[in-house]
C-alpha cells in the first residue's frame, strides 16, 4: 500500500463518524463483491512528486473516495461524513505527514448490478488533492 | 560541431551564502549598459559597453518549517559572499560556479490555495562575478 493510500486510511478509519455507517468497510481500489453496503473505496487517481533543485520537496496527490450505497441518500450521507472528515485534514496519519487535504468537486452515479448480484448500487464520489510530505 | 555535454540543473545550489527554503530556481544576468558611438560618416551602427551590471540574482524557494524568511535590511553596507554551483555529476566531472558579493533587496512570499507556501528573493550584486569550475561530489 502507498504512502498517501495509507495516510487516507487512516484519515477514514480514525473518523467515528465514518465507521458508524461503513464499519470497517473501507478498502482500496474495489469493494468486495456481494458485500453488505454501504462501503467506502479510495483510489490515488494521481501521485506527483515535486522537485526542488537539490530532490524531492514534497509530494501532490489526488485521491477518490467512491462512497457506496443500496439508496442514493445512504450514499450521500457517507459522502458527507468522508468528504468532512478529510476536509482541511493536516497532522500524520498512518505515518504519513499530510500537509494539507483539500475536497475539489464530488459527482454522484448509480453501478448497475456486479456479476452475480441481483440490485446495483448508488455511488457517490469525491476528489481530494492531497499535499504530503515525501 | 560537435555536441557538448549538456549538465543537469539538479543539485545546482548555493555552497556559500545561505539562503532560507528549499531552493526551486536561480537566475543570475549580468550585463553591461549599451553605448551608441555612431558617427555620422557611419554606415552601420557603432557601440562600445559601459559598466559591468552584475544585476540581480533571482532566487525562488518553498518555504521551509525550519528556517525564517529572510527580509532586505535598510542601510546595509556589507556585502554577504556568495557562491552558485550549477548542477551536479560524478566526483570527476567539473561544473560552472558563480561567485558573487551582494545584498538581499526583496523578498516576496506567496500563499496560493492548494499550493505550497513559496518566497522569491532578489540579490542585488554589488562588484564582479568570479566564473570557475568545481569538481563535484
Amino acid at each position: 500500500m502507498s504512502q498517501i493510500s495509507k495516510a487516507i486510511f487512516a484519515v477514514l478509519n480514525g473518523a467515528q463518524t465514518v465507521t458508524a455507517l461503513v464499519g470497517t468497510r473501507i478498502t482500496p481500489e474495489a469493494r468486495t463483491q456481494s458485500a453488505a453496503l454501504p462501503c467506502i473505496v479510495y483510489a490515488v487517481n494521481e501521485d506527483e512528486t515535486s522537485q526542488a533543485l537539490t530532490g524531492a520537496a514534497f509530494r501532490q496527490a489526488k485521491i477518490e473516495i467512491l462512497c457506496v450505497g443500496d439508496t442514493a441518500a445512504v450514499a450521500s450521507s457517507v459522502h458527507d461524513v468522508a468528504r468532512t472528515a478529510l476536509q482541511g485534514v493536516a497532522g500524520t496519519f498512518g505515518g504519513v505527514v499530510i500537509l494539507h487535504c483539500l475536497h475539489e468537486k464530488s459527482l454522484s452515479n448509480y453501478q448497475v448490478p456486479m456479476a452475480g448480484e441481483t440490485t446495483g448500487a448508488f455511488l457517490y464520489s469525491a476528489i481530494f488533492s492531497v499535499m504530503y510530505q515525501n | 560541431m560537435a555536441a557538448g555535454t549538456s549538465i543537469s540543473s539538479y543539485k545546482s545550489r548555493f555552497t556559500t551564502g545561505t539562503i532560507a527554503g528549499t531552493v526551486t530556481n536561480i537566475g543570475i544576468s549580468p550585463s553591461v549598459a549599451e553605448i551608441d558611438v555612431t558617427g555620422l560618416s557611419d554606415t552601420e551602427k557603432q557601440f562600445v559597453t559601459g559598466t559591468f551590471d552584475g544585476g540581480t540574482v533571482d532566487v525562488s524557494c518553498n518555504v521551509d518549517l525550519s528556517t525564517a524568511v529572510v527580509q532586505p535590511t535598510s542601510g546595509n553596507s556589507t556585502t554577504t559572499s556568495f557562491v552558485v554551483q550549477f548542477g551536479s555529476g560524478a566526483a570527476t566531472i567539473f561544473v560552472p560556479t558563480w561567485g558573487f558579493s551582494g545584498y538581499i533587496v526583496k523578498t516576496t512570499v506567496n500563499a496560493e490555495i492548494d499550493k505550497q507556501v513559496t518566497v522569491n528573493y532578489s540579490i542585488q550584486i554589488s562588484g564582479a562575478i568570479t566564473v570557475a569550475s568545481a569538481a563535484t561530489a
